[in-house]
C-alpha cells in the first residue's frame, strides 16, 4: 500500500515538473534584438551567456525613477543621428508598470539553452576567471540575462542584462523592447549600474 | 563601517566646490562630495551588500537623474585594505559624477563626452565612462588617492597611487596597451586581498550597511 502511495506521489511530481518545463519560452526574436544591444566596444566577438538567468528584483527595479525620465534612444549608437533621448513614460503607462510589477516574478526557465539564443551567443556553463590566461576559452567577458517580462498586451518587454568584464569592470542595463508588427525591436535602454 | 566613514571623511575634506574645473582640479572628490552636499536635489547614498560576485568591488547605481547609490560588495570590504577601499570609492564617485554629467549632456560643455560615446558606437555606458576615465581622470584619481594617503599617514609613492588609479579599466584600449598593465593588476590584487605585498592597512569590519 505504502509503495503505491509513493509511486503516485512520484508520478504527480513528474507531471508537475514536466508541466512547468512546457511553459512558454521567451520569443527568440527578443534575444535577436538584444544581440545588437549588448555588444561592448566595437568588437563583434562571441557573447558568452551564463547559463542561469539573472535574478532581478523587478519590484525594486521597476520603481527606479529613471524609468520615468528621458533615457537613451536606441538609434544613438547605430546611426549618425544626433544624441537623442526618449521619454519612456510615454511608452510605459502606470497601468502597464503596475501589471509588470505584479507578474514580474515568473521563473519559467531554469537555464538558458542554445535553442533560446541567436548565432553569436554561447552558453557559459560555469563561471570562469575573466582573464584569457586563466581560462581555456580565452573568455574576457560574459553576460547574465534575466528572463523577459511582458506587458499585458504583450507588445512591450523588459529585460535586464548584466555584463561582467573583469575586476571592477561590469554594468547592468535595462532594455525596453517593443513589438512592431511581428518583430521585436529595442526601443531604448537605460544603464542601471556601472562598476 | 568606521573604517569606510573615516575614508570618506578624509576624502571630503576639500575646499569650495567648482564642478566645472574637472580637468584642472586635483581635489575633485572633495568637490564632488561638496557638490552633492550643496545641491539638495541630488541624493547620494552609500550601502554595503553582498553582491554575490567576486569581481565587483562596488557599483554605482543610477536610480534617477537625481538619485544615486554606491554599493560596496561586503566580501570585498571584508578583505580589502583601506587604500583599496579609498581607491574604489574615488572610482565609483567618478561614475556618479559622469552620470550627472551625462544627464546634462544637452548642455554644450559636455560635448567631449558625447564625442566619446559616438566614437565608441557602443551601447555600453560603462565603456564610455571608462574611456573618459582613461583620457581625463587618471591623474585626478591618483592625486586624490595620494592626498588621502598623505592625510591618513600612509606613505606610498605617487607612482603607486597612479598605478592603482588604472584599476577597473579592463577592456579599454589605453589600459590593455598600458606598458605596466601586469604590475597594475598585481598591485590592485594585493590591495584587494590585503596580502603580504599590500601597502594599505587592514580595513576588516563587519558591515551591515550605513
Amino acid at each position: 500500500m505504502l509503495q503505491k502511495v509513493v509511486i503516485v506521489i512520484k508520478l504527480l511530481l513528474v507531471f508537475n515538473l514536466s508541466a512547468s518545463s512546457q511553459m512558454i519560452d521567451p520569443p527568440d526574436k527578443i534575444l535577436g534584438a538584444l544581440k545588437e544591444g549588448i555588444k561592448l566596444g566595437n568588437d563583434n566577438s562571441i557573447i558568452w551567456l551564463y547559463k542561469e538567468p539573472l535574478s532581478v528584483n523587478w519590484n525594486d527595479v521597476l520603481t527606479y525613477q529613471i524609468l520615468e525620465q528621458n533615457i537613451l534612444y536606441n538609434d544613438t549608437f547605430s546611426s549618425n543621428k544626433p544624441y537623442e533621448t526618449l521619454s519612456i513614460k510615454k511608452e510605459i503607462d502606470s497601468e502597464t508598470l503596475s501589471y509588470l510589477r505584479k507578474t514580474a516574478n515568473h521563473n519559467y526557465i531554469k537555464k538558458w539553452r542554445k535553442k533560446h539564443l541567436v548565432e553569436n551567443y554561447k552558453i557559459l556553463k560555469r563561471k570562469v576567471k575573466l582573464s584569457p590566461q586563466n581560462n581555456s576559452k580565452g573568455i574576457k567577458k560574459y553576460t547574465k540575462m534575466s528572463l523577459p517580462i511582458f506587458s499585458k498586451d504583450e507588445q512591450l518587454a523588459i529585460i535586464q542584462i548584466d555584463t561582467l568584464c573583469g575586476i571592477e569592470c561590469g554594468e547592468g542595463q535595462l532594455f525596453i523592447l517593443k513589438k512592431c508588427n511581428t518583430e521585436w525591436e529595442i526601443l531604448c535602454y537605460v544603464t542601471l549600474w556601472i562598476s | 563601517m568606521e573604517c569606510i566613514n573615516g575614508i570618506l571623511k578624509t576624502l571630503s575634506g576639500g575646499t569650495s566646490p567648482d564642478i566645472k574645473n574637472l580637468k584642472l582640479n586635483p581635489n575633485l572628490t572633495a568637490k564632488i562630495l561638496e557638490f552633492f552636499e550643496l545641491d539638495k536635489t541630488v541624493k547620494l547614498t552609500l550601502d554595503v551588500r553582498n553582491l554575490n560576485n567576486d569581481y565587483i568591488n562596488a557599483k554605482a547605481v543610477s536610480r534617477s537623474n537625481n538619485e544615486y547609490q554606491i554599493i560596496f560588495n561586503s566580501i570585498y570590504v571584508k578583505n580589502a585594505t583601506d587604500l583599496s577601499i579609498a581607491r574604489t570609492f574615488i572610482h565609483e564617485i567618478m561614475h556618479v559624477y559622469l552620470y550627472k554629467k551625462f544627464d546634462r549632456m544637452e548642455e554644450t560643455e559636455y560635448s567631449d563626452l558625447l564625442k566619446i560615446l559616438k566614437q565608441s558606437k557602443s551601447s555600453s555606458e560603462g565603456f564610455m565612462h571608462h574611456s573618459y576615465f582613461a583620457d581625463n581622470l587618471i591623474p585626478i584619481i591618483a592625486d586624490n588617492l595620494y592626498e588621502w594617503c598623505r592625510q591618513s599617514s600612509l606613505f606610498v609613492s605617487y607612482d603607486y597611487c597612479k598605478k592603482m588609479a588604472w584599476s577597473g579599466l579592463a577592456g579599454i584600449p589605453e589600459f590593455e596597451n598600458h606598458p605596466d598593465k601586469s604590475q597594475i593588476n598585481r598591485i590592485n590584487n594585493n590591495e584587494k586581498t590585503n596580502n603580504y605585498a599590500a601597502k594599505g592597512r587592514n580595513c576588516n569590519q563587519t558591515f551591515v550597511g550605513f
